[in-house]
């Protein structure tokens, strides 16, 4: 796992996530929603495609939140360990890809896919909204 | 009350797959391994239930195309592994063979697939109801599933196997692989031993049985028991049948003379030969001028004969006969005759019958009587010598007869076989009623079993082949008289529609593609197609009017001695 360190000049966000190469991640951001309270996230990129299989360059960029529940992750963040953990482990879930079932399919990892059609195949059929619009 | 066993699915009537009176499909776990011909059970309405017969198994997941199947293996990357198994079945595709309330609506989406019990599987694909039982050999269900696989006996209805029901079979497979000959045999030991239980409890009517040895030494044993390692396993596989152990008994062989005291043309060995023929089972036949010129259309079943030149030549001779003006009392003076037909140069011999048509005819016959010993003219008991028609018709219920004509040339084995078939016919006819012993019973059907039959009524046989007709005569009018031809051949396509059309029962053996792709195989589906390429020694597909669909059996080994 390579790790990216964000840089402070005037680079935008989109355009460093953009030249992220293959295999690598940011940084991660500790963040929540209201200062100093939970929930508290860590969040991070990651590109689990190389860019020249894709159609466009933020194809195969995941970001991760992951939310911390324990006092110490809230207080001193994420353990770089445990990101680049997760970070190997969601590289091996690349493949097998739904490529040609979802548009998304670059940056979309199979088991989060079937998870997906799962809930989605209880839910009512979209023809039923359709006539309940009429 | 229906019998609860293993869940394995779910009916799936989908917008373009729907289930239907004829058919049905259910999805099921990638790991169970359903075969082609397992029969499976579904829940229907008004407690009832649907069984259907395992047509083909597909497997599919949700990659939506071969691109996003290679994709997900890393862009082509054959060695990729895959963390996540992609979510996969097997949906199944069966053919309905009946439900236990006759309801015909097709089976209802989502309804519960299992496997079938023993009991229920015979009455599904009809073998409950089967009267007069032969067994054929026996179908395995479910082979590859774990702790369920069975194997069940097939029975035949006999009356629709050699009659009055239907009759006639025909064994098809290429050589070697498809053991036609074994199964037929087969066959004729299950016939005889349930002819000789039910002969006890009813009138089960009796069964004789011609056979004729075309190939070495195959058949010159049927009635010794196996020589084979795997003796003892296979009594075992004929008793589980609740056939004997035994090989057949009440054989009698007969072998073509070999001109010389005691000498056959045949492979057998000597000493064999002696040792039948001093136990009184073997005979040498022979064919003599006087009393066999009548079939000497036989020899001349292979030669085209558009004009009808040579069936006026042999309609001649015949009416010559019966005026007594032809010097026939030996083979070599109506050969003399004939040679001096022809010999009558540049003029007519006999009106209407022209020089070259004369010498056509004796070049053929000179051929055919030289080409074997069996043409001769003194029949001397003393050395086990008969004229092969005496025998055939004295044969009694329960008799056996090997007629060994593997030595002989084609046209000589036609010829025996047409000769066979001919008297067969007229003793079933009632023609040699007076010549008969009147305390012989004669048997209800004679049973004749031929291989090669491509030889004698294959699609290229001329028309007017007096052997083709015999074997069209037998296949048509044989059921209702108690003639019944087994016959087998390597292709079934080559075989006359005629032919193939009247037998009641067909066995499918391991065959080609080319072969399977034919017209003949329409009553099978592309699955049960594909099986016929990859079939085993000893396992055929049948089909017979009493089951509700094709059978796949497998049939034990010979118990009789094969020599090598």
């Amino acid at each position: 796992m390579f790790r990216i360190k964000v840089k402070t000049t005037n680079q935008s966000a989109a355009a460093f996530i953009a030249a992220l190469p293959f295999g690598f991640r940011t940084q991660a951001f500790h963040y929540s929603l209201q200062r100093n309270a939970p929930p508290h996230f860590a969040v991070w990129y990651l590109r689990i495609r190389k860019p020249k299989l894709t159609r466009s360059i933020f194809d195969g960029i995941l970001k991760v939140e992951m939310h911390l529940v324990s006092k110490t992750q809230e207080d001193f963040g994420l353990e770089s360990d445990v990101i680049d953990r997760i970070s190997g482990q969601l590289l091996r879930e690349a493949i097998p890809v739904c490529y040609g079932a979802d548009d998304r399919w670059a940056s979309h990892i199979y088991p989060v896919f079937v998870t997906e059609r799962f809930l989605k195949s209880g839910f009512y059929p979209e023809n039923i909204f359709r006539s309940l619009a009429r | 009350m229906a019998t609860e066993t293993k869940k394995i699915g779910k009916i799936a009537a989908l917008e373009n797959c729907p289930t239907t009176i004829t058919g049905f499909t259910f999805w099921t776990g990638a790991d169970t391994m359903l075969s082609p011909f397992d029969v499976v059970k579904v829940k229907h309405i008004d407690n009832s239930e649907t069984f259907g017969q395992v047509e083909e198994i597909s497997h599919i997941t949700d990659s939506a195309s071969f691109m996003s199947a290679f994709i997900s293996n890393d862009f082509g990357d054959v060695e990729a592994d895959l963390p996540t198994e992609r979510v996969g079945l097997n949906y199944v595709k069966a053919r309905v063979l009946g439900n236990t309330k006759d309801i015909y609506l097709p089976v209802h989406n989502d309804a519960p697939v299992f496997l079938a019990t023993r009991e229920e599987i015979e009455k599904a694909l009809g073998f409950d109801n089967v009267q007069n039982k032969v067994i054929c050999g026996t179908t395995r269900m479910y082979s590859n599933i774990k702790g369920e696989s069975l194997e069940i006996p097939v029975p035949l209805n006999r009356d629709f196997l050699i009659g009055p029901e239907g009759a006639h079979l025909n064994i098809s497979g290429i050589s070697g692989l498809a053991a036609k000959t074994s199964y037929a045999m087969f066959l004729v030991k299950s016939l005889t031993d349930t002819l000789a239980v039910a002969k006890k409890e009813e009138e089960a009517g009796t069964a004789a049985f011609v056979i004729l040895n075309v190939k070495g030494k195959d058949l010159l044993a049927i009635d010794e028991q196996t020589h084979d390692s795997r003796a003892d396993a296979i009594a075992k596989d004929y008793e589980a049948l609740g056939l004997s152990s035994r090989p057949l008994s009440g054989v009698r062989y007969f072998y073509p003379s070999g001109g010389k005291p005691n000498e056959a043309s045949t492979f057998l060995a000597k000493s064999a030969l002696d040792a039948q023929r001093e136990s009184g089972k073997a005979k040498f036949f022979k064919f003599t001028s006087d009393q066999d010129l009548e079939n000497l259309d036989l020899l001349f079943s292979a030669v085209d004969d558009p004009q009808q030149t040579i069936a006026s030549i042999i309609d001649w001779l015949m009416i010559a006969k019966e005026n007594e003006k032809l010097p026939a009392a030996t083979w070599n003076s109506l050969m003399k005759f004939v040679e001096q037909q022809a010999d009558k140069d540049g003029e007519r011999a006999e009106k209407g019958i022209a020089i070259q048509s004369w010498r056509k005819f004796y070049r053929h016959l000179r051929l055919q009587l030289n080409s074997s010993r069996a043409f001769s003219t003194d029949i001397n008991d003393s050395y086990n010598e008969c004229r092969l028609a005496d025998e055939l018709i004295g044969i009694k219920p329960n008799d056996v007869f090997v007629v060994d004509v593997a030595k002989e040339t084609e046209s000589m084995q036609a010829f025996v076989f047409g000769y066979v078939m001919r008297h067969v016919m007229k003793l079933r006819n009632g023609e040699y009623d007076e010549s008969r012993d009147e305390d012989v019973p004669k048997p209800d059907r004679i049973v004749i079993v031929i291989d090669e039959l491509n030889k004698y009524s294959s699609k290229e046989v001329p028309k007017d082949s007096p052997i083709l007709k015999q074997i069209l005569d037998i296949t048509e009018r044989g059921r209702s008289l108690g003639v019944v031809l087994f016959g087998a051949e390597q292709f079934r396509s080559a075989i006359h529609e005629r032919v193939t059309g009247n037998c009641a029962t067909k066995a499918y053996g391991r065959t080609n593609s080319v072969e399977v792709s034919k017209r003949d195989y329409g009553s099978l589906n592309s699955v049960q197609k594909d099986i016929l390429l990859r079939l085993t020694q000893g396992e055929y597909i049948i089909e017979n009017p009493v089951l509700r669909a094709p059978v796949r059996i497998r049939f034990p080994r010979p118990i009789f001695h094969q020599y090598k």
